[in-house]
């Protein structure tokens, strides 16, 4: 007696797998947004709750499994104390050459914006960091495409999806995201994308335009509503791009986006 | 209607302590999926038909809280449902040392089978998106994953257990007829 293959069960199975398929691949645009905004709606209590729980939890165990290094690190850093008490005064005037420089970089100012903090509640668990949720949405007058700050004007992403209480912020680590930027130092002009999770790339850059490592790279302010002198990074590595037409450069983004706790969405 | 409602809370519960706080808590490498546990559990207890419902509702849920394209979770989640039940039903032991090794053989297979899905099904959406090249990996650190699964798994067994022990009482004081044989 032979096995029968097409029994209930493996067709109900065949069916599920067909349809799954078919949605995943077809991505019918747009078509599970309201589901989508439902459910969040729904779990952003419980979200917010366990996700700053788990956060907590993480920190606290990060500390209990560092509390072996503490010891080595407070003799290195009463030696480094003594080292940095001296360097304190040079310093001080090393700060005032910083504002002058900083305005000449046209570095933007962070009370130039009207800006909306937000708490971290979620993030890309697929450990590409290509985003991260905040608590603030439609409600707090957030919209699509607004730029996300953190610190002193460093740019993180941009806001993806806005939904109620909640948005989704594509970081600059993003495949999808597109951002002109600027070489500081040179004027080179080229977009800024994602690398899969592996980094961030300017692309696009004309052959003709100078590249160096360690320049500072900024947003341009053109073409989207993202202002013009917000911080990306460094230029880490320069290289051509495949087909040798543009040139490419691996930016080491000033933004530590695993450690993202407070972002701030530039409202105007 | 009522235990029913209440059931899908619970899971909707569940699936959000295991995306945001579970997640959270463990590196994306090593965080057991509790979700697959779950699946592995009722499949093993009730079979794949009766699993099915609560596997289409995971999977959305999920697919959802991850930002993934919907159907992924649903998709790789029934495979693991319906190939657990294939092997089960194939292997009929009774005594609890082979019990206990089917069932780490299990959750290791579900554990691996549902990682591979996913990675696939990533890779050919990437692959048409971007045409880039189709890069499937797996390393040491998927066996780490079936470690923390495996544990995962022993601790949430015997109260699970219990529940459905529970639930069945209350739905046989509800209607004794229906379990008389």
């Amino acid at each position: 007696m032979g096995i029968k293959i097409f029994t209930k069960k493996s067709s109900k199975f065949l069916i599920v797998a067909i349809i799954c398929l078919g949605i995943i691949f077809l991505n019918p645009k747009g078509f599970f947004t309201p589901l989508r905004i439902f459910t969040f709606k729904l779990a952003y209590p419980f979200q917010k709750t366990f996700y700053l729980a788990g956060k907590s939890i993480n920190k606290y165990s990060n500390f209990l499994r560092s509390l072996s290094e503490i010891k080595k690190e407070n003799e290195k850093l009463i030696k480094e104390n003594h080292f940095l008490q001296s360097e304190f005064s040079k310093l001080k005037n090393q700060k005032r050459e910083n504002e002058v420089l900083r305005s000449q970089l046209e570095l933007a100012p962070r009370s130039d914006f009207e800006l909306e903090a937000g708490f971290v509640i979620g993030e890309d668990l697929q450990g590409l960091g290509s985003w991260i949720m905040i608590d603030k949405g439609k409600n707090d007058g957030i919209k699509l495409g607004m730029p996300v700050i953190f610190s002193q004007g460093i740019l993180v992403g941009k806001v993806e999806e806005v939904f109620s209480d909640t948005s989704k912020i594509a970081l600059l680590s993003n495949s999808e995201s597109a951002i002109n930027a600027v070489d500081l130092e040179t004027g080179a002009k080229g977009v800024l994308r994602g690398d899969y999770g592996l980094g961030i790339i300017l692309d696009l850059v004309s052959q003709k335009e100078v590249l160096n490592s360690g320049d500072i790279i900024i947003t341009s302010g053109l073409g989207s509503n993202i202002p013009k002198g917000l911080l990306i990074g460094k230029v880490q590595e320069v290289r051509s791009s495949i087909d040798n037409l543009f040139q490419q450069a691996v930016i080491n983004p000033s933004a530590q986006f695993q450690k993202l706790d407070v972002v701030f969405v530039i409202k105007k | 209607m009522l235990r029913k409602t209440f059931f899908l809370i619970s899971l909707f519960l569940f699936i959000a302590f295991q995306v945001f706080f579970v997640s959270n808590i463990f590196s994306i490498q090593n965080a057991p999926n509790l979700v697959l546990l779950l699946i592995i559990f009722w499949t093993i207890k009730k079979g794949f038909e009766k699993t099915l419902k609560i596997i289409i509702f995971s999977g959305i849920i999920l697919d959802i809280f991850y930002f993934w394209p919907i159907g992924t979770n649903v998709l790789s989640l029934t495979a693991v449902s319906f190939s657990i039940s294939f092997l089960t039903r194939r292997f009929s032991i009774s005594d609890f040392f082979s019990r206990s090794i089917m069932i780490i053989l299990v959750v290791s297979f579900s554990v691996v089978l549902n990682d591979f899905i996913n990675q696939i099904t990533f890779e050919v959406i990437y692959f048409f998106k971007k045409s880039d090249e189709f890069n499937l990996s797996f390393d040491w650190k998927i066996w780490k994953k079936v470690f923390y699964n495996l544990i995962a798994f022993a601790i949430i067994f015997w109260p699970l257990k219990k529940i459905e022990k529970l639930a069945d009482f209350y739905k046989f004081k509800k209607n004794p007829k229906y379990y008389v044989k």
